[in-house]
């Protein structure tokens, strides 16, 4: 008699420990479910942004070509920049790399009006720039919170006992985020002497 | 409560000013108790009070929700356009459908900048803003306050009604007494209470613990997205708070 309740003891914890497990897993999976979601909803937040600014280049591009046709560097630069952007199609790291080198191709854009006085009062680059810097603003913001969502993500994954079951699920550490321009980690060289 | 809290409400009221020598961070402003909120002390009363006329006017004829906000400084590393949205993400513009507009000035570094919320971009995009931007900037480089902002928030205005097909008549002043929230009834709260310990005991011991999760996890989602306005109080009342807009970074800013 006292053996069967010490079998039925030890199934009652067995069962018990199998439900927690079974519970733990299938909240973790949830959460990583919809954790993983966020992350490729908040992607494409920023991918429409970018979607605009690359939408605004040509517009931008043909309204200066009038004033600074030996600009080239600038404007083959942004075009190229552009063009490995359409490359680099839906393909998550590539796209995002393409993106930053097209954001550092595209800042003198919007400083050609120091050297070109004559831009400063053409009414349809106005406009552009102002287009093109607030695109600019949205995309910052955009990354930023694709940032912050991807960290909540990856943190939740690597947590114990998630990183566990996040194994098991297939859900996995993400390395996409987007970084500041690496040649801003050197510092700039002024030179006074030009 | 509200009894304790009014006090401790005027008392940092007029402490604020002595606060603001020091840059501002969204986190230590003040929740908004109207459309404008004149950090800087830079508006006139009566400036303010048209202002706020205005808005509201926009909020209840044309439901979309303008904010005016001057502050003296940024905060070190920030810069105008982290901060706007940052304050949109805290105060929340704006009503469902994103529908507000944030209008920031800081007087050092002499910077401004037109937030719009997402369900205005489409007719107030960046060229738009910048436009609107520019019509404010001989006041606010003399500065002259009221007479540049006023000329921001009346195009505005006069924008968001447009598209809403509506002229905006001047709002009357019925100085109604705004009731505080209906309080949820004592049994009732009791009544959800016990409701929900039920479900946990038979869910334990119908071994779904998974579903419990499930369920404490929608419980707490739900709860986190409080804080709407009551269009009940909307009659005459003026500001009821803001209403859960949000932005991502469109509009305009720049110098002044």
């Amino acid at each position: 008699m006292k053996g069967l309740w010490v079998g039925l003891g030890v199934v009652g914890v067995i069962v018990l420990v199998l439900l927690f497990t079974g519970g733990s897993y299938i909240s973790a999976k949830n959460a990583m479910v919809q954790k993983n979601e966020d992350v490729d909803r908040a992607y494409s937040q920023v991918n429409i942004q970018q979607q605009r600014r690359l939408d605004l280049i040509p517009n931008l591009v043909a309204s200066v070509k009038g004033y600074v046709n030996e600009e080239t560097t600038v404007l083959t630069n942004i075009a190229n920049a552009r063009a490995g952007v359409v490359a680099a199609g839906s393909d998550r790291s590539a796209s995002i790399k393409a993106n930053s080198n097209l954001d550092v191709a595209i800042s003198p854009l919007l400083r050609l009006q120091e050297n070109y006085p004559n831009l400063k009062s053409d009414a349809q680059f106005i406009r552009l720039t102002d287009e093109l810097a607030g695109t600019e603003n949205r995309i910052a913001v955009e990354r930023g919170r694709y940032n912050k969502t991807l960290e909540d993500y990856n943190v939740f994954v690597r947590q114990f006992p998630n990183s566990f079951w996040a194994n098991i699920a297939g859900f996995h550490y993400r390395d996409e985020y987007f970084k500041g321009d690496p040649s801003n980690a050197t510092a700039p060289k002024v030179d006074f002497g030009k | 409560m509200n009894r304790l809290l009014r006090p401790l409400l005027v008392l940092l009221l007029v402490l604020l000013p002595a606060g603001v020598l020091s840059a501002e961070k969204v986190a230590d402003l003040p929740k908004p108790t109207s459309y404008v909120s004149d950090f800087a002390g830079v508006l006139s009363p009566s400036t303010k009070q048209q202002l706020e006329d205005l808005c509201t006017a926009v909020d209840q004829q044309a439901h979309a929700q303008i904010a005016v906000v001057t502050i003296k400084t940024l905060d070190d590393d920030q810069t105008i356009e982290e901060f706007s949205t940052e304050l949109e993400d805290k105060w929340k513009v704006g009503n469902k459908s994103d529908q507000g507009v944030l209008l920031v000035v800081v007087l050092n570094p002499r910077k401004d900048r037109i937030e719009v919320g997402y369900g205005l971009e489409g007719i107030l995009n960046d060229a738009k803003v910048g436009g609107i931007r520019d019509a404010m900037k001989p006041a606010l480089g003399q500065n002259d306050y009221d007479r540049g902002i006023t000329v921001g928030a009346q195009q505005l205005a006069t924008i968001i009604a447009a598209d809403a097909g509506v002229t905006l008549s001047p709002i009357q002043h019925h100085y109604r007494r705004v009731d505080a929230a209906p309080q949820r009834s004592g049994a009732g709260q009791i009544v959800v209470v016990i409701v929900f310990i039920l479900i946990v005991v038979i869910l334990a011991s119908t071994g779904n613990i998974g579903w419990l999760f499930v369920i404490l996890n929608m419980f707490m989602g739900g709860g986190g997205g409080g804080g709407g306005r009551n269009d009940r109080d909307g009659g005459g009342g003026g500001f009821g708070g803001f209403g859960g807009g949000s932005s991502g970074g469109g509009g305009a800013s720049g110098d002044y």
